[in-house]
């Protein structure tokens, strides 16, 4: 009888990430978060075919024109179209995010983990030294780091990376230390697997989800502090395109030209939004209870 | 025959915030190729410690003392690279809840893969073809299939039988199931205690089996020892167990299992708790709780004495005959 009821189910295997994947699908608020990330990504990825003017070319017969059909967004104080700008500019706000966090995670991640398994003294001198980081606050801690190592867009992710590591040495040490104590990884080693392997193997697919969640939600912080960074020009230096170095132009601007800030600004928003729907929309469909 | 694992002496403690605790006390026991040992005793007796503590996977704040001999080699001095080989190669284990003791994040198939490719050169599709053997051999229904599902598609008992798969595809000499069937349905709890005997009558491996349940022991062992606070307070073969408890634990252990063939108004309890391992009793360790108590019981600790052939109890009124009229 069993295997009648076996046989009559469909050739799929469910695995948990399938599961929260199809979970995630019936998000609506997730998925239109999904669908502005994958807009800007596709913007970024494609700026080259799809701005219509060079981001970098000043045209001093269109000097902070107002948008028309020539220039969508408008121009700049040097004649530049912010259009282009813009386009360009996602460039630099999605990569600031996905490599700071990458960055924060590499680094973040294994000494999570090795906080969290091993304990004793070696989890408190972690614990105590990510404690002292975080008592500086995020954008302080960048803005020090990349004041520190010169204004780039290479080091702004450098510093932008560093701050946010130990949210996820913190993640990463509390999630191993649940994950530690379950049968499964007591049975694991009960069948010879050495303690490197069961951290790899047994422990690192089980904190998976957490970590997903938590760099969606950084990705979006870190592209704020790189908007800010630049805004401050420890950023993307000029004529290079980023939002938050337009910002600060615009500012100067605001009454005679409000476009120059309000498209940079308002990416930025739409952006931040967007990798925040979409953790929100990935915690919820890792862990069902947790709404 | 030279025995397949011998305990002597052991001894776990505890480093806590108030000292060393010592959770098991000079525990000794033998088992030879084939048989199988039930340790019975109430929540906290230090049945699961001692079985942790063969497996080498206690706690680092614990310490084990005495010897653990597998096949003659002291288990508790061998390198960690050798006792790696020996968990799961030779000594494996199951756990109490199937539930949370296949890894989520796998599929069954590859937690029984992985087990195999730890302790032979099989190739992946040679560890595969066996695991799907031991599938089918655990009487798993469409083995190929199962394979590849993952555990939370499994039912209690199917996952049971994957662990008992995945313990036994290696071929280990010795089986320890801490509680193999206390979280299945009864009717499930059967068929695990079947297949169990089957497989080690089949294999010839040993196993030593933590229970509280007196009747998985019957079904199962062919010897018992019972524990109680840390220490044996009886051993024998099964049968003579049953029919002549020496002590007066196990005597109200027994008391405690419900009968259909006797009519009780109310099933015996046993007064009392277990004492904590930070305050054990001076003496015998069951005397707060004993019916038969005499004052000597309260300073003296009793030794493990012969009662009968192959029976042995830790009480100082032992044999407990002249008590039956009275009890």
């Amino acid at each position: 009888m069993s295997t009648l009821a076996v046989a009559a189910q469909p050739e799929r295997i469910d695995s948990p990430t399938r599961r929260s994947l199809r979970r995630l699908m019936r998000h609506r608020t997730a998925m239109l978060g999904l669908a502005i990330v994958v807009l800007f990504v596709m913007i970024a990825v494609l700026a080259p075919l799809v701005a219509p003017y060079d981001p970098t070319r000043t045209s001093w017969t269109a000097i902070r024109r107002a948008p028309s059909a020539l220039h969508w967004f408008g121009t700049d104080e040097n004649g530049r179209d912010v259009l282009s700008r813009v386009i360009w500019g996602a460039r630099a706000s999605l990569l600031a995010g996905v490599v700071s966090v990458g960055i924060a995670m590499a680094a973040g991640v294994p000494i999570g983990m090795l906080a969290g398994f091993r304990g004793g003294w070696i989890d408190a001198l972690i614990s105590r030294f990510t404690d002292a980081m975080l008592a500086c606050p995020f954008l302080i801690l960048a803005i020090a780091l990349a004041a520190f190592l010169g204004p780039a867009l290479e080091n702004a992710m450098i510093a932008i990376g560093i701050s946010a590591t130990p949210i996820f040495i913190r993640l990463a040490r509390g999630a191993t230390m649940a994950a530690k104590v379950e049968d499964y990884v007591e049975a694991a080693r009960a069948i010879g697997n050495p303690r490197w392997r069961v951290a790899v193997r047994h422990i690192l697919p089980n904190i998976v989800p957490p970590l997903l969640v938590q760099a969606t939600l950084t990705i979006a912080t870190a592209i704020i502090a790189e908007a800010s960074l630049s805004f401050l020009g420890l950023g993307q230096q000029p004529p290079a395109p980023s939002w938050g170095s337009m910002l600060n132009t615009a500012q100067r601007f605001m009454e005679q030209a409000p476009w120059m800030a309000i498209f940079p600004g308002l990416s930025i928003v739409l952006v931040v939004l967007g990798f925040n729907l979409l953790g929100d929309g990935l915690r919820d469909a890792f862990d069902p209870r947790s709404r | 025959m030279t025995p397949l694992l011998e305990v002597r002496d052991l001894a776990v403690s505890f480093a806590t915030d108030e000292g060393m605790v010592r959770a098991v006390d000079g525990v000794s026991f033998s088992l030879a190729p084939g048989r199988r040992l039930a340790i019975v005793g109430e929540s906290g007796c230090g049945k699961s410690v001692t079985a942790l503590a063969i497996m080498r996977l206690l706690a680092p704040n614990a310490r084990a003392e005495g010897s653990v001999r597998l096949e003659g080699e002291d288990v508790l001095a061998v390198p960690d690279s050798r006792m790696r080989q020996l968990r799961g190669g030779k000594i494996a284990m199951i756990f109490q809840e199937p539930m949370t003791s296949l890894n989520p994040a796998f599929t069954v198939g590859d937690q029984i893969v992985e087990a195999i490719r730890e302790h032979s050169d099989a190739s992946p599709s040679e560890a595969r073809a066996q695991a799907i053997a031991w599938l089918a051999r655990v009487r798993i229904p469409a083995p190929e299939r199962r394979f590849d599902e993952y555990p939370h598609r499994l039912s209690g008992g199917m996952r049971q039988r994957v662990m008992i798969a995945m313990a036994m595809a290696c071929r280990p000499s010795v089986l320890i199931a801490d509680e193999p069937t206390t979280a299945l349905d009864v009717t499930i709890q059967a068929q695990i205690l079947d297949l169990m005997r089957e497989l080690s009558e089949e294999t010839g491996t040993a196993i030593v089996l933590i229970t509280h349940d007196l009747g998985v022991v019957a079904e199962l062992a062919h010897d018992v020892l019972v524990m109680y606070a840390g220490r044996v307070a009886e051993q024998a073969s099964v049968q003579t167990l049953f029919r002549t408890p020496q002590h007066p634990y196990t005597v109200g252990l027994m008391g405690a299992v419900p009968r259909l063939d006797e009519e009780v108004a109310r099933l015996a309890t046993i007064e009392g708790a277990v004492p904590s391992p930070r305050a054990w009793p001076p003496g015998c360790r069951f005397a707060p709780r004993c019916p038969f108590v005499i004052e000597r019981c309260r300073t003296e600790v009793p030794p493990l004495a012969e009662v009968g052939p192959g029976h042995v109890a830790a009480c100082i009124q032992a044999p407990l005959d002249r008590f039956a009229a009275a009890a």
